[in-house]
């Protein structure tokens, strides 16, 4: 990933036959974002996050495509992860790192379910990764910050957030062995 | 043969007949050269002066010897001041004079001078002050226990102290106690005085308090070769110095011919009796204290290089 990002060819309009091809020559739908938005907030949680981490799983399968994400920097990964959130019209991203904690901040989302965001952040780094990701919303405000780490890990600091604790203390309390 | 003798001879027989004829009344009599020169203020008299004097009081004598009247037939003949005087010399300038005459004047009225000089008492008192002043302390601690004066000492001579071979054994001598009331010798070669006193006010000196043992003498040809040598005490000029209560000269070098003694810390006396006080030192000098704490090692921070570790750390949690 040493080379600038090319996303020349990303989507395909094939107007004869009025079909759209994506990165994979896979076919795709262009959804107005309400219509995806009233979709998702009526669908069940284990759906609608079961559908996001199918949406993320396609875009990180397109930054795996073009170089392997691990042996990459941080400035690159993020760049590639970006690049792939914006040609899928989800909005664009920035990594933050908190001492150990990865934190993915998504901004100008179309999609405001922060849980959502939340689902296509984790089946992107996974499949870009191929490594077992979890993620959990910390705050939706001023963006959509997104906790990069284990299951247990995950699950924990969403359980202090839904106690009360803010999301900056159960950084602290992650990285420090609380539990 | 001396062509004067004969008119000696004839000045002689005149004066013979002269003392043989009843005396008469005598003039008022001048007053003395002294006087004259001291009427006249401003003025001393010179060698010239006093010869001019002499001579008018030679002249001026015969009246005043002849006031009262003689009854001795011995009579005194002034003598020529000079060879060359006696060819001037009249039969009126002879003066006779007898042992009453001269023993019945009263003595010369005290004139002031111009420039009166100390008396007695008071140069005993500037020479010695400090003398008089241990004197006196001495005698009001151990009065005497009967007024019998103190007998002189004899005229003969007393043992001349030896002189001090260091300045610690001089400083010895200078600490002995004086015998109080000792009177002036009165006749006799002067003697070696036992001890000195100077005022230290005037001398800069100070006696130390605490004696020192004095150090056996040694037989170092090189030290007493050092010796201040041995000075005969100079008699007394007059009778002011030798009136001197409980002192005497100095019996060797003038004190300002000794070196200077510095006192060291052990020759002060103890101080025990008021209560002791630290010198202190304070610091003064600014201390520099901008990097008194120096880190050794830092933290290393999680610095992953690729997104591989981060994640890796990331999952780890």
């Amino acid at each position: 990933m040493a080379n600038p990002l090319d996303l020349s060819g990303s989507v395909r309009f094939d107007l004869q036959s009025g079909t759209v091809r994506l990165f994979d020559d896979e076919k795709g739908v262009v959804v107005p974002a309400s219509v995806l938005a009233a979709l998702v907030k009526a669908s069940p949680t284990d759906t609608r996050a079961q559908v996001a981490r199918e949406l993320g799983a396609h875009l990180g399968r397109g930054v795996a495509k073009r170089g392997a994400i691990l042996e990459a920097g941080l400035e690159e990964a993020a760049t590639a992860l970006a690049a792939q959130l914006a040609v899928g019209g989800l909005g664009t991203c920035n990594l933050e790192r908190w001492g150990k904690a990865l934190v993915v901040h998504v901004t100008d989302s179309p999609i405001d379910d922060a849980s959502f965001v939340a689902s296509v952040i984790e089946g992107a780094l996974s499949a870009a990764s191929a490594k077992a990701v979890s993620c959990t919303v910390l705050t939706g405000d001023n963006g959509i910050r997104v906790l990069v780490a284990s299951e247990r890990g995950a699950l924990r600091v969403r359980g202090w957030i839904e106690q009360g604790t803010s999301w900056s203390d159960a950084l602290v309390r992650l990285q420090s062995g609380g539990s | 043969m001396n062509p004067r003798i004969p008119k000696l001879e004839a000045l002689l027989a005149r004066i013979q007949t002269n003392a043989a004829q009843p005396r008469a009344v005598a003039a008022p009599s001048a007053p003395p050269a002294a006087d004259r020169h001291s009427n006249e203020p401003g003025t001393m008299p010179s060698a010239k002066n006093d010869l001019e004097l002499a001579v008018t009081q030679e002249r001026e004598a015969p009246p005043e010897m002849e006031a009262p009247p003689l009854e001795s037939r011995a009579r005194l003949v002034a003598a020529p001041a000079a060879e060359e005087d006696v060819e001037e010399l009249e039969a009126e300038d002879v003066v006779e004079l007898d042992d009453r005459h001269i023993v019945s004047e009263p003595p010369a009225p005290v004139v002031p001078m111009t420039m009166n000089p100390p008396s007695s008492a008071e140069t005993r008192d500037a020479l010695d002050i400090g003398a008089a002043q241990a004197a006196a302390m001495a005698a009001a601690a151990h009065p005497p226990a009967a007024e019998e004066p103190e007998p002189p000492p004899p005229s003969s001579r007393r043992p001349i102290a030896e002189p001090a071979e260091t300045p610690q054994e001089a400083q010895i001598e200078v600490q002995a106690p004086h015998p109080p009331q000792t009177p002036p010798p009165e006749s006799g070669k002067q003697v070696a005085a036992d001890a000195l006193t100077f005022d230290d006010d005037f001398t800069g000196v100070r006696e130390a308090q605490k004696p020192v043992a004095p150090p056996q003498p040694e037989a170092s040809i090189q030290l007493q070769s050092i010796r201040s040598p041995q000075v005969q005490a100079p008699a007394a000029p007059d009778e002011m110095e030798a009136d001197l209560a409980g002192t005497s000269p100095p019996p060797g070098p003038l004190p300002e011919m000794r070196s200077p003694r510095i006192e060291s810390a052990e020759a002060m006396p103890a101080v025990s009796s008021g209560p002791m006080t630290a010198e202190v030192t304070r610091p003064t000098r600014p201390v520099a204290a901008a990097n008194v704490a120096e880190m050794v090692g830092t933290v290393k921070p999680a610095s992953p290089k690729t997104f591989g570790e981060l994640l890796d750390a990331a999952l780890s949690l």
